[in-house]
């Protein structure tokens, strides 16, 4: 008999299942691809505790492998002196700890748990494909749907069909009815909740998102988690009087050659894999991974260390680049054609909003996930362009009907058969195309496409947003006064400050948007970079800020542009709303982006794997453009750290594109507020892609998304490997490895600053989640007061030591700085 | 000369992909990628295969074979208009497959014995389409399906690979058994038979006597199982878990092998009642059923491989009713669209943003279904009035699919409202589709149909297809009926999740040959020693 459900029963389930979520990574779905660090609910704990219960939780150790440690070794990547220095600074190896609840020797195959995982993947996948936007929760609809599940009537008998016809309405009362009927106790129910969260943590994952983080305005059935654990418990309550649940006799079937963790027996701790127990990290794994961090922290700070590089005086151009690694190769290729000075700060310029481009029919928020969306803005067409603007839209829409029609003609009951057939004859030859040459392909579609629909010119003018939600012009000065704060620019602005944001271009990829700006929301970075020009253009933004002491002179004009990270080519947005007197300083401007975008090109293009005819600019094309591409380019790999100063700090050096640059000038940020910032919005973001990568490439199996080739889309929201199965989370292989070895370098972010540490240290006292970070080793921070200061490194108990080059023989040629300088 | 020319490029159309596979397998023996040559190879046997068609065009049918003693073919190539399409058809498949997997295999390190089985595909399925003989056409048909079970387990450690393969191999045997058994039945009673003309099929037919039907049971059962129609199904769900490049092999040019099997077994196969009424049978319900399952799939692949079921369905009831020019196009055709799609299989992600407002309003229904109406009027009568277009059997019933088709095309895209220009421009653009499709009815039935082998008595008429639009029509109908809807959903998301038994917990298989190992820590004192 089902207890009686009161509401503190209630209550109670949903704590725990809150408490038992946090090993989980929420999962973001594949239109807008967000870098999580997987284990971001645990930073309450040291960077090692937390790896300890990952290993208990996914039974991964969490470091990397020891063939990747003993290879850096034999290359030099790791010094002994920097083992030496490694172990002096982390202490004297302490004793393994001790160990826990034995994981996987004693999780049996169990062949009720695989039943639980293909029923409920199923189900999850079924649900996000057909629930209707109206319909209700999970639960209530697999409660609906599975007494009538030939494969549950089968699996459950006579019994379990009765149990299943009468389940609760509320999931849950499911979740206690199930815990009663297994007779799991309530100090066990915390522990059982988290075996069944993280025996798929990529439908689980996606429930997390759903449950945590997505808006609520988010389009699509709602799969939460409360839903997905009733669900999940549902079936072992009602399956496990009738399924084996391990033994002997399980084990020889053949099926159960995946064993899983026993689920049957409550206390049993969450372990769903099956691979050889990796055992404890040991300290020695810690001191290998400090000693392959340092050896890069000193080269970094070494090439950071000495004068620093003279500032163009009177720049013709100022950049603004996103923080992404990505534009520190851009930055440094245009500073080289001349007098070009350039800054990082967020890809979203600070700006906050939910945006719609003309003609669409969704506002997108472009803005970190950690904040939200404050602000509405349109895309409105240029007054007098009606006539482009008809065409424009019935483009569109001819379009985007032929392409529905396409598919419900492909689905109705009678006409796919001649579609085929004939629809073959087109497509086959289209095929060959587009595999031999695939540029060429590309340009004929563009061109179509332009046909077609011809983009009207338009603009986003912050003064005609829907009143309720848009910015005063108060509002507006207030969002460029931070900004140029932030950045530090506030005065000696050149005639033309670039905002240049940044989108990747890719075909036939699931993952295309993990490429594309992340401060942006995993969206591309034209229109806030748009927004944030038109806002700085304003003149009552101007006279505003020069009430607050930032004075912009009247010739200078903002302008946008967006770095095509896949091709390396950056497009001037708005053209049209350049004025004649200003247009030939955006030309030259225009040349000599497509002067470092090449360069930048020729500098990318002997790491990727598989190269083709034509020059290195044609070859980036060619990649964005093929559909046979798994490895259009690097993304975001071998990221490491993360500076924060002004572009002196680093310009004489050769980053490799491996360090988020944040623009900072202390001198006009004397109570620390910008760093504020910086340190809790952009670090953290920068802290969530580095410990992407990290996890994806230290467990490929457990972190990672697997290899591309067989990814199959599933509810246009996560992609599974082959037929079925759980969603996958991470990054693929190949976005972190090639030729059978990583590409990227797993490390955690360092963090470099210039600036007052004593201001440091009162930031990073008064924001929790900087104490957790720095104070639990989750980032390393180096700092120095100024430009002629030592670095010094931040310990994790927040004491400060002077740095000192590990080997310093190793060091005579700074090989990262820049040729000529 | 010019036949000697022929001749050699059709046995090159064999002989280059066995060598192509050759180096492949030397190349992954020696831990290397072949990929420049096999890809150029690949491209040498379509140019080889479109010289040959020249010459068959020029001079006619010809043959390469090795005679035994007296004028009977024992093995050998055969090249007349239908053949040698179907050759270059598969080559051009296999050619485009090795160009894309080049870039798209490139981290595989099995890439090199992905090829060397495709290749061997390739030469097999091109001597089923043009063996001269019957003992020719096993020996393709059987070393197509074994290299093709290759190809689909060539990256075992991949989640539910193994057991797609295991699946595979085991409906693939069945049905090889079968038509090593027909085959020796009718060397038993007939010889060898030659493939080349439906005369001989008919002659062995006819001696075959009571063995006929057995025989054309038996090859039907071939058919069905590599066309995976039917009870013999299950093996072609768990396929889309290999990669994307072995899919587009699979469904462009290895599932359809059942209707290029029944093609040239043409008057055999329908030679029988019993045959033809199982293979309608199964062929149709299966055509219905996974074409209404697959729109229930949630996962892209998934949705693809039940549409090719639903496909070879409607295949394999064409060459039941004997259209069998019908049949080739429609392998053709739906093989080169299949391809494409399981090529762009990961371009089903949409940008935040990107779909376009489309106004709420739809036109009246009336209008909708005039619209309809007249393009279904228009592309029929523009298919009847291409030359040749509806000279073979089953001509009409294919009109009355097409206008269908055109029906509901504009049905679907006139949800939306469009500008009286452009409405104008898109019904005459789906007419002049329609025209196009003529087009090459009329233009393969003028350089086929020749070749085209009769029906056998046991054919039913053209008209029968009709039955799979009816059923599939009331099938629809049915499940907007209260409850069905919901018992259907059920239902088929059942029979949709059904033989794949990739454990959800997919991690747990054996870690890849290219991941990075797992850590075994290094122990302190390693970590000191250097």
């Amino acid at each position: 008999m089902p207890s009686p459900q009161t509401p503190a029963t209630r209550l109670r389930v949903l704590a725990a299942l809150d408490n038992a979520a946090d090993p989980l990574a929420p999962l973001w779905p594949l239109s807008t691809v967000i870098a999580v660090n997987p284990l971001w609910d645990l930073r309450h704990l040291p960077f090692a505790e937390a790896l300890e219960v990952a290993r208990r939780t996914y039974g991964t150790s969490g470091y990397p492998s020891e063939s990747l440690f003993r290879e850096a070794h034999a290359t030099g990547r790791i010094t002994t002196a920097d083992l030496h220095a490694a172990r002096a600074e982390l202490g004297e190896p302490l004793p393994p700890p001790p160990e826990g609840p034995a994981p996987s020797e004693g999780a049996a195959a169990d062949e009720l748990s695989a039943v639980i995982d293909q029923q409920v993947a199923k189900w999850c996948a079924a649900y996000l494909h057909l629930a209707g936007p109206e319909a209700r929760s999970f639960y209530g609809w697999w409660r609906n749907a599975a007494p009538r599940d030939p494969a549950a009537r089968r699996l459950a008998g006579p019994g379990g069909r009765t149990r299943l016809a009468t389940l609760p309405t509320h999931p849950a009362d499911a979740v206690t009815v199930a815990f009663d009927r297994l007779e799991i106790p309530e100090a066990a129910r915390s522990d059982a909740l988290r075996a069944h969260l993280v025996a798929m943590p990529g439908w689980a994952g996606h429930a997390k998102w759903r449950s945590r983080w997505a808006s609520p305005t988010e389009p699509g059935p709602a799969l939460r988690l409360i839903d997905y654990v009733a669900v999940r418990l549902t079936y072992q309550a009602v399956l496990a009087p009738v399924l084996p649940t391990g033994g002997p006799a399980t084990r020889r079937r053949r099926r159960s050659s995946h064993p899983v963790q026993s689920l049957a027996s409550a206390s049993a701790v969450a372990h769903p894999q099956a691979r050889p127990d990796p055992a404890p990290a040991t300290p020695a794994a810690d001191v290998w991974l400090t000693a392959y961090e340092n050896h890069y922290r000193d080269r970094l700070l070494s090439s950071l260390t000495g004068p620093t590089a003279p500032q163009p005086a009177a720049p013709a151009v100022q950049s603004v680049f996103c923080i992404d690694v990505r534009s520190e190769g851009l930055r440094r290729h245009l500073e080289a054609t001349g007098a070009h000075e350039t800054l990082g700060f967020a890809g979203f310029f600070g700006l906050p909003m939910r945006y719609q481009a003309f003609g669409s029919d969704e506002a997108v928020g472009l803005c970190p996930v950690l904040i939200r969306p404050t602000s509405d803005l349109r895309e409105l067409p240029m007054p007098g362009t009606d006539h482009a603007l008809r065409r424009q839209l019935t483009g569109q829409v001819a379009r985007a009907t032929v392409h529905s029609a396409f598919r419900d003609t492909r689905r109705s009951a009678v006409a796919p058969f001649v579609l085929a057939e004939a629809g073959g004859f087109l497509a086959g030859p289209l095929a060959a195309a587009r595999t031999l040459a695939p540029d060429a392909y590309a340009t004929v579609r563009r061109w179509w496409n332009q046909k077609l629909a011809p983009p009207a010119p338009g603009h986003l003018d912050p003064d005609t947003a829907p009143a309720a939600s848009s910015m005063s012009d108060q509002e507006q000065a207030l969002f460029a006064q931070t900004a140029l704060t932030t950045m530090g620019l506030t005065g000696h602005f050149a005639p033309i400050v670039l905002l240049c944001g940044h989108g990747s271009s890719t075909e036939n990829n699931p993952h295309g948007t993990a490429l594309d700006c992340g401060a942006c929301g995993g969206n591309r970075g034209a229109a806030s970079a748009r927004a944030a020009a038109a806002v700085f253009n304003r003149r009552p933004v101007r006279e505003l800020l020069a009430d607050r002491g930032i004075i912009i002179p009247t010739g200078t004009l903002f302008v946008a542009g967006e770095h095509d990270t896949a091709t390396d080519r950056v497009t001037l947005l708005d053209p049209h709303l350049i004025p004649a007197n200003q247009s030939s300083r955006v030309r030259g401007l225009q040349q000599d982006l497509d002067a470092a975008g090449a360069a930048l090109a020729a500098e990318r293009a002997p790491e990727l794997p598989g190269r083709s005819r034509g020059s290195a600019q044609r070859q980036a094309a060619t990649r964005s453009a093929d559909w046979a591409q798994v490895q259009p380019e690097w993304g975001l790999a071998r990221n490491a750290s993360f500076i924060v100063g002004p572009r002196s700090l680093s310009a004489r050096a050769d980053l490799q594109r491996r360090a988020f640059l944040h623009s900072y000038d202390p001198a006009v940020d004397p109570d620390g507020a910008a760093l504020e910032t910086i340190l809790t919005a952009p670090m953290v973001v920068g802290h969530w892609i580095s410990a992407q990568y990290y996890f994806s490439s230290v467990d490929p199996q457990v972190f990672g998304a697997g290899d591309k080739t067989v990814h199959n889309i599933v509810a246009g929201i996560g992609v599974t490997l082959g037929a079925a199965g759980d969603l996958q989370v991470g990054l693929p292989l190949q976005s972190v490895a090639t030729g059978g070895r990583l590409f990227h370098e797993p490390m955690r972010l360092l963090t470099v600053v210039q600036a007052p540490r004593t201001l440091l240290d009162t930031v990073i006292a008064r924001n929790p989640v900087l104490v957790e970070l720095f104070g639990g080793a989750w980032v390393h921070l180096a700092a120095r007061d100024h430009e002629h200061d030592n670095w010094h490194l931040r310990r994790p108990t927040g004491q400060w030591i002077t740095w000192q080059p590990t080997d310093t023989t190793r060091r005579r040629k700074t090989p990262w700085t820049k040729p000529g300088t | 000369m010019m036949l000697g020319l022929g001749r050699l490029c059709l046995l090159g159309l064999v002989a280059v992909p066995l060598l192509s596979a050759v180096v492949a397998a030397v190349a992954a023996w020696r831990g290397r990628r072949p990929d420049r040559v096999s890809v150029a190879l690949g491209w040498v046997t379509v140019a080889a295969g479109l010289v040959a068609a020249g010459i068959v065009g020029r001079s006619g049918r010809f043959g390469a074979s090795v005679a035994a003693g007296t004028h009977h073919p024992v093995a050998g190539l055969w090249a007349d208009p239908l053949t040698i399409s179907l050759a270059v058809f598969i080559c051009g498949v296999g050619a485009v497959v090795k160009s894309y997997s080049g870039r798209f295999l490139v981290q595989d390190p099995a890439a090199a014995r992905f090829l060397a089985g495709a290749d061997v595909v390739i030469a097999g399925m091109v001597v089923v389409a043009a063996s001269a003989t019957a003992a020719d056409l096993v020996v393709g048909w059987v070393l197509a399906g074994s290299a093709f079970s290759v190809v689909v387990g060539y990256r075992p450690d991949l989640p539910g690979v193994a057991a797609a393969a295991r699946r595979t191999r085991r409906h693939f045997a069945a049905g090889d058994l079968a038509l090593v058994a027909a085959v020796c039945l009718i060397g038993f009673r007939a010889g060898n038979v030659e493939l080349t003309s439906s005369d001989a099929l008919q002659h062995a037919a006819a001696r075959l006597g009571g063995l006929s039907t057995l025989v054309a049971v038996l090859v039907v059962i071939a058919a069905l199982a590599r066309c995976a129609q039917g009870p013999l199904a299950a093996w072609l769900p768990g396929t889309v878990s290999a990669p994307s490049p072995a899919c587009a092999l699979l469904h462009a040019g290895v599932v359809n092998g059942g209707g290029v099997l029944l093609i040239r077994f043409g008057p055999l196969a329908t030679g029988s009642r019993l045959a033809v009424v199982l293979s309608f049978v199964a062929a149709a319900s299966t055509a219905v059923v996974a074409g209404a399952v697959m729109n229930l799939k949630a996962d892209v692949k998934g949705e693809l491989a039940y549409s090719t079921m639903s496909q070879m369905g409607f295949m394999i009831a064409e060459c039941g009713v004997g259209a069998y020019l019908a049949a080739a196009v429609h392998l053709v055709g739906h093989g080169a669209y299949k391809a494409t799609l399981f090529f762009g299989a990961g371009n089903q992600v949409r940008r935040r943003g990107s779909r376009p407002d489309i106004p709420p309003t739809r036109m009246p229904d009336s209008v909708r279904a005039l619209v309809s109406g007249l393009a279904a009027a228009g592309t029929a009568a523009a298919v009847w009035g291409i030359p040749h277009a509806g000279d073979h059997r089953g001509a009409g019933v294919l009109l009355v699919f097409a206008a269908a088709t055109a029906a509901t095309a504009a049905w679907t895209s006139t949800g939306t409202p469009w500008p009286p220009g452009l409405a104008l421009l898109a019904t005459g653009a789906l007419i002049a589709a329609g025209a196009l499709y003529g087009a090459l009815l009329g233009g393969v039935s003028a350089w086929v149909a020749p070749a085209i082998p009769t029906a056998g008595p046991g054919a039913f008429s053209p008209w029968f297809l009709l039955t799979i639009a009816a059923a599939a029509g009331a099938l629809r109908l049915g499940l907007r009926v209260g409850d069905w809807r919901q018992r259907w959903m059920v239902l088929g998301v059942h029979l949709g999740a059904a033989g794949l038994s990739t454990p959800a917990g997919h991690r747990r298989s054996a870690p890849s040959p290219r991941s990075v190992p797992t850590l075994a820590v290094p122990s302190w004192s390693q970590a000191g020693d250097h």
